[in-house]
């Protein structure tokens, strides 16, 4: 998959009505590329396709087990075969942040529910046809939370810790069949999670969710998936 | 044969009875399987998912209760051949279910506030056997959220949409499943892989198995889309050439397989396939099927006599059944390595 190009390619992003998901759909759409998009926010899923009339947008929840078929087949449907799918819908648990031990093991579930489980179901439902023509790439939305222990952001810490760990696997057991797995760190972003998480946070400080895409799409395009886990 | 009666996947704990090149039999695990490949086969999958494909409404014109079920894929998700059941779920046995209201063109079955079909047409012998078009915004959302699996009453639980999904599945295209396919992992197909068999994607719309009528089964397949794509049809022509041997994972793929034959060569090409496998068709592209344990009598097994003499198949079922094989999607598996002369 080297200097892959863009163009033409199907992609599906999970959460692109918000932050970095939002920023990558529309710079894939401005390189050329069918995009399909899934999120929970019918307004927000509106906006988008008032903004960008070609994207597919699809209302579903990827945290609820009963909507990850239907997604599936409405991504199979109405894109076809995906080639790349981009995991970044989040879920940050409970605001203000709690520590560990204040964290209530209902939202403790509910994060896993969105940032492992749901990127786990989406991919195993997304990737056979992949395997089948032994070409694809899945880009789970990390965090340097997932490496750093910051007090307080304990669910979605060890959520996107796992998510990490789960894409090495797939990574290590499709090893040879030119499926690439990349778990990704965009940096601190400008997005209404981050200020969700920091709502003391200095705006001029963070990265405009835009150079975020930006630099993703540049590490796709590049084709260097040898490292798994990047921080951008 | 009993049949299997829930949905619980038994991977390679999945009997499977081989009949040989030989025409010889033997009986073991699909955990085997790979033992009857030599590497040089190339092994063609359903890509196909599966719609929950049983939608229950009300006839608007005679305000009575209908149930259909999608029949056939047609080519595109708005419309589909059905057939009709009245009021009723799946729990009783199809033969005993209540007829449905008469059916004519132009009426129209609500199904949610959000669904609807249309009767585009009726078939002239069997007024229950009809064409329709849906008519909603964000179709296949609203396909989902209304359609219920297809099911039988020799089940003992609700399906759910996942059980009937294949590791292939991919567009949502089939009414039941390709479930030939079901109990396959993926561990099996690396191995195969491994070993060297070509492992090559078709999606055919797997379609309606049973009404309960003996007279309307028997019009069964009907007109079922498929799909080859270029890359599939240059692996398989190549692997011919080579003269390695293709299988088919279910009878779906066979009859796609058989339709796209033109000239010596599959044909990579999308669209309705009208064709009928039987004793008096010559295989010309498909040399072995892995397939499941069907109802005698069945469209299923009138394939099977491309491959096997009805006399030999039947003794063959007599074998499996004594040795606890289970019947239907989720039973046991047969692999035919032979194809009649």
């Amino acid at each position: 998959m080297k200097n892959l190009e863009i163009k033409g390619r199907n992609i599906v992003v999970t959460g692109g009505t918000s932050g970095v998901g939002r920023a990558l759909v529309g710079q894939f759409i401005e390189l050329g590329a069918n995009v399909a998009t899934v999120a929970r926010n019918k307004d927000g899923l509106d906006q988008l396709k008032r903004e960008h009339p070609q994207v597919i947008d699809i209302q579903g929840d990827v945290s609820q087990v009963r909507d990850v078929y239907p997604i599936a087949g409405e991504v199979l449907s109405r894109l076809g075969d995906v080639e790349i799918l981009v995991n970044s819908a989040s879920y940050l648990g409970q605001s203000p942040l709690r520590l560990l031990m204040d964290t209530e093991c209902e939202d403790f579930a509910k994060v896993f529910e969105t940032n492992v489980l749901g990127p786990f179901r989406l991919t195993k439902a997304l990737i056979p046809s992949m395997i089948l023509r032994r070409s694809g790439l899945v880009v789970n939305i990390s965090s340097d939370a997932a490496v750093s222990a910051y007090p307080t952001w304990g669910s979605y810490s060890v959520s996107k810790a796992a998510l990490d760990h789960m894409t090495r696997i797939f990574a290590e057991e499709l090893k040879g069949k030119n499926i690439h797995f990349l778990a990704v760190d965009p940096g601190d972003m400008n997005t209404p999670m981050h200020f969700a998480a920091i709502p003391e946070a200095n705006p001029s400080e963070l990265k405009d969710p835009k150079v975020a895409a930006i630099q993703l799409i540049e590490l796709i395009q590049s084709g260097s998936f040898q490292q798994i886990r990047r921080s951008l | 044969m009993k049949p299997a009666k829930n949905s619980k996947r038994r991977f390679e704990h999945t009997k499977l009875l081989v009949i040989g090149e030989d025409h010889e039999s033997r009986i073991g695990n699909l955990g085997d399987i790979v033992r009857e490949f030599d590497g040089s086969e190339v092994l063609v999958v359903n890509c196909s998912g599966t719609l929950p494909a049983s939608f229950h409404g009300r006839h608007v014109s005679s305000g009575k209760m209908i149930e259909i079920r999608l029949a056939s894929f047609q080519g595109e998700m708005h419309s589909w051949l059905a057939v009709a059941f009245g009021e009723g779920s799946w729990k009783a046995p199809t033969e005993n279910r209540k007829p449905p209201p008469q059916l004519e063109p132009r009426q129209m079955i609500e199904i949610g506030h959000d669904l609807r079909a249309v009767v585009e047409s009726v078939d002239v012998e069997f007024n229950r056997l009809i064409r329709i078009r849906f008519e909603s915004e964000s179709l296949v959302q609203r396909l989902y959220q209304h359609g219920r699996p297809i099911q039988y009453s020799y089940l003992e639980e609700d399906l759910e949409v996942w059980d009937q999904q294949t590791l292939f599945a991919g567009p949502p295209i089939s009414v039941e499943p390709p479930s030939a396919g079901l109990n396959f992992s993926w561990r099996q197909i690396f191995e195969l892989q491994k070993k060297g068999i070509e492992i090559v994607p078709i999606r055919h719309g797997a379609g309606l198995s049973s009404t309960g009528s003996e007279l309307l089964d028997q019009k069964f397949p009907l007109a079922e889309w498929f799909s080859i794509g270029e890359s599939s049809a240059g692996r398989i022509n190549s692997a011919k050439k080579e003269g390695r041997k293709i299988f088919a994972l279910g009878t779906t793929v066979a009859r796609a397989l058989e339709s796209a034959m033109a000239n010596g060569k599959v044909v990579a090409q999308g669209g309705l396939t009208t064709l009928r496998l039987g004793s008096d068709y010559k295989l010309q592209v498909v040399d072995g099927l892995i397939t499941g344990m069907h109802e005698p009598g069945s469209s299923h097994l009138e394939l099977l006599d491309s491959f096997c003499s009805r006399e030999r198949t039947q003794r063959l079922y007599a074998l499996a059944d004594k040795d606890g094989f289970l019947a239907h999607e989720y039973g046991d598996l047969a692999f035919l390595k032979c194809k009649c002369a």
